[in-house]
């Protein structure tokens, strides 16, 4: 990748974070990742993205309970 | 985070080897003095929790009450649990961190040596006080190892202070000793070893580590609240006072999920060493196992009211925690599949630590299959608190964690004491133990599935066979554990002389060290390319 | 009944067994529309694993087998392929959808437990159910019915050995019961795997859980949350009749507590009230103060010769009408009738060697029960 690895854009860190909570990642975005000095950006990024899962599966059930309501 | 170690560090210590005496004991502050203080320790619970499951097991081996009675046979429910919980696979897991992990990362020893040795004493301070409660009037805790209240607190005999002064200091324990295992990782890595090069077994303890730290304090709050509950008129979990008694179960499991992964996790890095030696391959997708075992850190604590399926959740609840549970579950769960990728079109040898990772493999995966129905939260309502639980705990926890430990002291023990282990007994040991362990526990999907309800200590007499059997699987089980015993203390005490290599297939700093490894690992730090 | 089977020959010994309905290896299907949604969500999750571990562990003993060092096989050096890992978490996720449909829909049914035709409210207690008909004014306990001595292996087993109960809870076939489940204790689960219906009794909360047997019948379950010493002894017994059956017996059972209270108004001689008493404390008290009388040091008192059960008859009668809050002692003012009461009092006041020859009146117990 051209791109500084020290910057690594927001999708970018998007990205590998959920690439981990599905549990599949390369080795080259791997290197990539783990020459970034800043392993907050990762743990930040982790948080929030626990976040919107948690969000995403309450939607979830909100579907399903209207669903099964009728 | 490039730090290289201390130069003083080394300089102070490297030509001084152990004291003599009880004295280098009481006082060590060397990782591996203190690693094989953690591990004989471990074995001695191990072997003290066993003891009381076989107690169990010749209660349960016919209906009808033959040896103790029931007030005893919850004791030793309790205690069991508690002691190989805390007494056994922690203590385990924490002892071949200190052993290996300052020579996987090419470190002199651990970051905070003085902690390290408070954080071991500890240990056995706390466990004779929960020990001798078995001696006090009223008898031990009797309220089953999750301690539900309004049973541990109202309800419990007086012992259940003592249990939760020993709790508060194996919390204190595990925390100080998770505070050194990051320490060490990130601050003594030898040049070159970037966190991108640590070995699985590593980055497992580190995940590990900051777990255990998240969740201590909440067991230790827990706790605290019912310490209050009893003896300072508070009403936390009692109901007649205003207070919850399901609040309990919401707060230890928001502790006890994550524990169930500080036992595993460790595990996973152990498998992911082993498999790769003896496959004489590399570990199939490396990279998907950090990020995976990464994301649990978080995800972990997401699920524990899949434990409460029964306590009357509203329906969301229920929905929330069924779903979160098995999305969750997958990622972890094909971490498996890795393993077998890499022993495929290996060139596979089956010394005593590959079988027991084979059979790890095998075994973990059925109790993975089991955690898999029971996330089915309608299905759950028929498994929930029968013996299907327990078959499921055991398999995740005894051919599990434990035989993860097995393997790995099979595994480095040649480096630890300069000789190879007798590999036929190894091999007898583990034949024994794999088919001690199946006959035990196999058995009891099918007296769950039927009804059996856990925690009993008599059972109706449609349970009666398949409870005999797994009594005397559980004999066969215990009683080859005196054969690791053995193996462990012929191997310290001579063999073939061990390699610095050891196994064809190893790979990682720890095997450039001499057999035994010296008594400072590395004193000048290594260059990691 | 007791049959002897040779079991484990590969280890060579005779094992002797009482043997009833033997090697049930799986969920029995059940005798509701839910326990049969529940058993086939069973039967499909657990064929998945099946399937899955057919593959996983084929390809793993293939590897075993043929990639072995002795036969000469060489390490292929591959060690990522992102694509074949993203397959492979996938279809799992795929199948776990599959899944959460049924068992979504399942759970739905289970929480609707509204337009019921029958409320039983049931409440656990340290070791036994209460069982409470809404509206109906019946309301009783049932408490494990086999004998001491078959526990002690001191007589042979019967076929229903620990489930069985002195009063089962009787339901109507065909209609829709609401359980309304709490506890006066501890944390208690009543469970009949027939019914598929688990759910905790816990103090200060009401859950509740329903259930439309099918056929009549008699189902057994037990408790399945530790709730202490007799855990192990509490089953949940549940008769169900049709429902002509049932309106008799409901109406016999009315019957009786009417019968009940009338001999509240009767005189009884101390030796009446011995007698009964001792029954009494056999099935309610027994269990923590024993039938000696010696109790369980640190647990549970001796009432022989206790300062309470020898000294003044007022405070002995208060202790066993309203229990002794935070301790097991429950308040049996609520749990006994007023006969049962003073036979259990003038009991414990003359048995053990306590005798001090007290008589305690079904009045006297009204008296201060109010
Ligand atoms: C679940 C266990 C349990 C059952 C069942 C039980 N008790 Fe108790 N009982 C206790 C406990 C515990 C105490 C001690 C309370 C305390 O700490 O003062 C007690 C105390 C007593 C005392 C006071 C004894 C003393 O010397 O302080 C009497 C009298 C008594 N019970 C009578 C009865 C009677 C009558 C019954 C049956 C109708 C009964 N108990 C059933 C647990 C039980
Ligand atoms: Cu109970």
């Amino acid at each position: 990748m051209a791109e500084d690895p020290q910057k690594g854009g927001f999708l970018k860190t998007l990205q590998s974070v959920l690439a981990a909570m599905f549990g599949v990642q390369s080795e080259h975005r791997r290197l990539e990742d783990f020459s970034s000095h800043k392993p907050w950006r990762f743990i930040l990024m982790g948080l929030a993205v626990a976040v919107v899962f948690v969000v995403l599966v309450m939607l979830l059930v909100r579907w399903a309970l209207s669903l099964g309501a009728v | 985070m490039e730090t290289t170690l201390g130069q003083n560090l080394g300089d102070t210590h490297h030509d001084h080897g152990p004291a003599s005496g009880i004295g280098r004991w009481l006082f060590t502050t060397n990782h591996k003095d203190i690693g094989t203080l953690y591990l004989w320790f471990s074995l001695l619970m191990f072997l003290t929790g066993g003891t009381m499951a076989l107690l169990i097991r010749a209660e349960l081996f016919q209906p009808g009450l033959q040896l103790v009675q029931p007030e005893f046979f919850n004791q030793m429910t309790t205690m069991h649990g508690l002691i190989m919980v805390f007494g056994a696979v922690m203590p385990a897991f924490v002892g071949l961190a200190n052993w290996l992990v300052p020579m996987m990362i090419g470190a002199p020893d651990m970051a905070l040596p003085r902690m390290n040795n408070w954080s071991f004493w500890i240990l056995p301070f706390a466990f004779a006080m929960m020990i001798s409660t078995l001696f006090m009037e009223g008898g031990a805790p009797n309220f089953g190892w999750t301690f539900y209240a309004p049973l541990s607190t109202t309800y419990a005999p007086p012992s259940v202070t003592f249990f939760i002064f020993a709790v508060h200091m194996m919390g204190i324990s595990s925390i100080m000793g998770a505070i050194n295992v990051i320490a060490t990782i990130l601050n003594l890595r030898a040049p070159g070893m970037t966190m991108m090069k640590l070995p699985l077994f590593v980055w497992s303890w580190l995940i590990t580590a900051f777990l255990l730290i998240a969740v201590m304090p909440v067991l230790a709050g827990v706790v605290t609240m019912m310490l209050m509950d009893i003896h300072f008129g508070t009403s936390f979990f009692n109901a007649a006072g205003g207070g919850d008694p399901v609040l309990f179960q919401h707060v230890f499991w928001f502790f006890g999920h994550p524990e169930v992964y500080i036992m595993i996790l460790p595990a996973f890095g152990i498998i992911s060493e082993i498999i790769p030696t003896f496959a004489r391959k590399r570990l199939f997708g490396y990279a998907s196992m950090v990020y995976a075992i990464a994301s649990i850190a978080i995800l972990s604590f997401l699920v524990w009211a899949h434990h409460m399926f029964t306590v009357g959740l509203p329906l969301a609840g229920e929905l929330f925690f069924m779903f979160a549970t098995m999305l969750i579950a997958v990622p972890t769960g094909v971490k498996v599949f890795n393993w077998v990728a890499t022993m495929f079109r290996g060139s596979l040898t089956f010394e005593t630590p590959m079988l027991f990772a084979l059979a790890f493999v095998v075994l973990f995966t059925i109790g993975g299959f089991s955690g898999l129905m029971l996330a089915i939260a309608p299905a759950d309502f028929q498994y929930h608190d029968t013996y299907f639980v327990v078959a499921h705990f055991h398999y995740v926890l005894v051919p599990g964690a434990i035989f993860s430990i097995m393997a790995a002291t099979y595994f480095w023990l040649p480096k630890w004491t300069g000789h190879m282990i007798n590999e036929r007994m190894g091999k007898i040991h583990f034949w024994l133990s794999f088919v001690g362990v199946n006959i035990t526990f196999f058995p009891m999907h099918f007296v769950g599935l039927a009804g059996m309800p856990r925690r009993i200590p008599d059972y109706a007499l449609q349970f009666a066979d398949f409870n005999s059997v797994a009594s005397v699987g559980a004999f066969i089980f215990g009683f080859s554990q005196l054969l690791f015993l053995y193996n462990v203390i012929a191997c310290i005490r001579g063999g073939a002389r061990a390699t610095d290599r050891v196994w064809e297939g190893a790979h990682g700093l720890e095997w450039t060290l001499p057999s035994p490894a010296p008594y400072h690992s590395f004193s000048q730090p290594p260059v990691v390319k | 009944m007791t049959k002897r089977i040779w079991l484990l020959p590969w280890i060579g010994f005779l094992v002797s067994l009482p043997a009833a309905a033997a090697w049930q290896v799986n969920l029995s299907p059940g005798h509701t529309a839910i326990a049969r949604d529940i058993h086939d969500l069973h039967m499909i999750i657990f064929w998945v694993c099946v399937a899955i571990g057919v593959v996983v562990f084929g390809v793993m003993f293939w590897s075993i087998l043929h990639h072995r060092k002795s036969k000469g096989a060489e390490a292929h050096h591959f060690h990522e392929n992102t694509v074949v890992e993203i397959l492979w978490t996938l279809i799992p996720f795929g199948i776990l959808i599959a899944m959460a449909v049924p068992a979504t829909a399942t759970l739905i049914r289970m929480y609707d437990s509204t337009e019921a035709d029958l409320d039983v409210q049931i409440t656990g207690y340290q070791w036994k159910w209460r069982y409470q008909y809404l509206g109906q004014d019946i309301d009783y306990f049932s408490v494990l019915s086999t004998p001491r001595e078959q526990i002690n292996n001191e007589e042979e087993k019967g076929e229903h050995y620990l489930l069985e109960v002195d009063n089962p809870l009787v339901l109507p076939a065909g209609k829709k019961v609401r359980f309304l489940l709490t506890s006066n204790d501890v944390i208690h689960s009543w469970w009949v795997p027939s019914f598929a219906v688990k759910k905790d009794a816990i103090p200060g909360f009401v859950n509740e859980a329903w259930v439309i047997p099918e056929e009549p019948g008699i189902y057994r379950g037990q408790c399945t949350e530790l709730c202490g010493k007799d855990h192990g002894f509490m089953p949940v017994v549940v008769e169900v009749k049709p429902q002509e059956e049932f309106d008799q017996w409901l109406a016999d059972a009315k019957a009786a507590a009417a019968e009940q209270a009338a001999s509240a108004e009767q005189e009884w001689t101390l030796e009446q009230l011995m007698q009964r008493g001792e029954q009494v404390y056999n099935t309610s008290c027994a269990a923590c103060h024993q039938a000696s009388g010696q109790g369980v040091p640190g647990a549970f008192p001796a009432l022989a010769g206790s300062p309470i059960t020898t000294g003044d008859i007022d405070a002995h009668i208060d202790i066993v009408l309203h229990g002794k809050a935070g301790t097991a002692m429950q308040a049996f003012g609520s749990q006994l009738n007023a006969v049962d009461l003073a036979a259990v009092i003038t009991f414990e006041r003359n048995a053990w060697g306590n005798d001090t020859g007290d008589s305690v009146s079904p009045q006297q117990i009204a008296e201060r029960n109010q």
